[in-house]
């Protein structure tokens, strides 16, 4: 007997209409052809609203299988409110058993951060991206800021950085520094702070990124050369949290989130949960390493 | 004609896509589909054809610069809705073995401004393999997604068909993105972003 399978879920797999998903990984495909560029898509309308990670999600429905582990972090943490309503939403449309193991994972969606724990060439991170445009904060066009990346004219870039430098001394830029990807397309990581973006340099993962709201996605493929912009004398820095340490478990060496108590004591927290719990519990873990942490010498970890 | 009964547009699609996009991802790994119950028309094998069932819809185009080409657009109708296209519009452009190139000049290689809005090429070959084939062409890439470099052994792929590629890539971002597939369901990619050099080994 032939049983008729289409009409007894109320949503396709994975919600997005076939279609839909189609088109998304026809541009996935031209992305990662072409590392760093942003490629317009439809961004279909999604039950949550626009700029809530719709982006992140689009990529994420348009390649999750069945057998996919799955998961979603914001700013680190896979308790926040974002992150659960997608797992939810994510779970909820596909059956994808969910996870907070990083390590376990084989598709994670994230929101402003990277995983403590060096990803695989097993894994995939999707991120949601606010806003994908790095050119937007020194040209308010958007056919002009498609000119200037179609011409590699990033001067104009180069003097915003240059501006910062002497009005404040330093190149200000905190999350989402803007990279040089394959040498040839600046790029937003999205808001990831400094201390993940050399994460993104000569990685075993591939990097999706989309933005829901600005219609665009880009890639960065695996063993792509990632550079954040720098001058010959003023260099690219991570964060210092030398004079911090995270006040559960004491450690140095990973993104601290501050926190205040009620008291307006000042605290620091490892900022990724899974590698806080891994941490806490003394379990092993495996994370980036990079010449920006490396030469962070004066922690001794 | 039909409809493949035993390809599943949601659950194949997706699998397939993956392995594509692990690929394109990884100029030069291998990849194989799974074996299908799936009869494409002589011309077509079915790496080819499961390549487009994954990409190809009503929303976009194909061309098919091979023989047999009136039953591999019905069957692509059949199966996937996408319409074939002139080679100057066509979003995929499906080759046979050996192809030498010729004629895939007019096919697009995007704008400055929408370097993606060009072809892709699924070029079909003999056999793909990692170790040395007879009377193979050895693909050494290099370049994002390749750690160092890679190297692919192809048979069944012309030569003239890489020196065109290598031609349109040399404006990057502009360029062809390529596919190759062979009969044993196996398939890897030559994105635009990959330089690569090559040699007849036997």
């Amino acid at each position: 007997m032939i049983e008729n399978t289409k009409y007894t879920n109320k949503y396709n797999f994975a919600f997005i209409d076939e279609a839909t998903k189609k088109e998304i990984r026809r541009k996935l495909l031209k992305a990662v052809a072409i590392p760093g560029h942003q490629v317009p898509y439809s961004s279909p309308e999604m039950p949550i609203s626009r700029g809530w990670g719709t982006g992140g999600l689009h990529i994420t429905l348009a390649v999750i299988g069945k057998e996919d582990v799955f998961k979603i972090i914001d700013q680190g943490s896979d308790a926040s409110v974002n992150a659960c309503n997608l797992r939810e939403f994510v779970n909820g449309m596909t059956g994808c058993k969910t996870t907070f193991d990083t390590a376990e994972a084989t598709l994670i969606q994230t929101r402003h951060r990277i995983t403590e724990e060096e990803l695989t060439d097993k894994q995939i991170i999707v991120f949601q991206v606010p806003l994908p445009e790095p050119l937007r904060m020194v040209e308010r066009y958007e056919y002009k800021t498609l000119q200037m990346h179609a011409e590699a004219d990033y001067a104009k870039m180069y003097v915003s950085l240059y501006e910062s430098y002497v009005r404040h001394g330093a190149i200000m830029q905190g999350a989402g520094y803007p990279v040089m990807v394959n040498g040839r397309y600046i790029m937003s990581p999205s808001p990831i702070p400094r201390w993940d973006t050399p994460n993104l340099n000569q990685a075993q993962t591939l990097f999706l990124f989309g933005a829901g709201r600005e219609k665009r996605l880009y890639a960065v493929p695996p063993f792509t050369d990632v550079e954040p912009l720098e001058f010959e004398d003023v260099n690219f820095e991570i964060e210092d949290f030398s004079k911090s340490e995270c006040y559960k478990t004491g450690y140095k060496k990973a993104f601290l989130d501050e926190i205040y108590s009620d008291e307006g004591e000042r605290k620091f927290v490892i900022s990724d949960s899974n590698f806080l719990d891994k941490k806490s519990e003394k379990q092993e873990t495996h994370q980036y390493s990079n010449k920006y942490i490396d030469q962070l010498q004066e922690y001794g970890l | 004609m039909q409809t493949e009964l035993h390809y599943d547009t949601v659950f194949d699609e997706q699998q397939h896509f993956r392995l594509l996009l692990d690929s394109m991802a990884r100029p030069g790994k291998i990849n194989t589909f799974p074996a299908m119950e799936i009869m494409p028309p002589v011309g077509l094998n079915q790496a080819s054809a499961l390549t487009g069932f994954a990409l190809l819809n009503a929303d976009t185009s194909y061309h098919i610069a091979g023989y047999n080409g009136a039953d591999i657009a019905q069957y692509l109708l059949v199966n996937t809705a996408s319409q074939q296209a002139s080679i100057d519009t066509a979003e995929y452009i499906f080759l046979p073995e050996n192809h030498d190139g010729r004629g895939l000049e007019k096919a697009r290689v995007g704008t400055p401004v929408y370097p993606e809005d060009s072809a892709t090429l699924i070029a079909e070959a003999e056999l793909i393999s990692e170790q040395v084939v007879e009377n193979s062409l050895g693909i050494t890439l290099k370049g994002p997604g390749v750690n160092g470099e890679a190297r692919v052994f192809v048979s069944g792929i012309n030569p003239a068909l890489l020196e065109y590629l290598k031609e349109q890539n040399v404006e990057y971002p502009l360029g062809i993105d390529l596919i190759v597939t062979d009969k044993q369901n196996n398939l890897f990619c030559i994105p635009r972003s990959n330089a690569f050099t090559y040699i007849k080994t036997n």
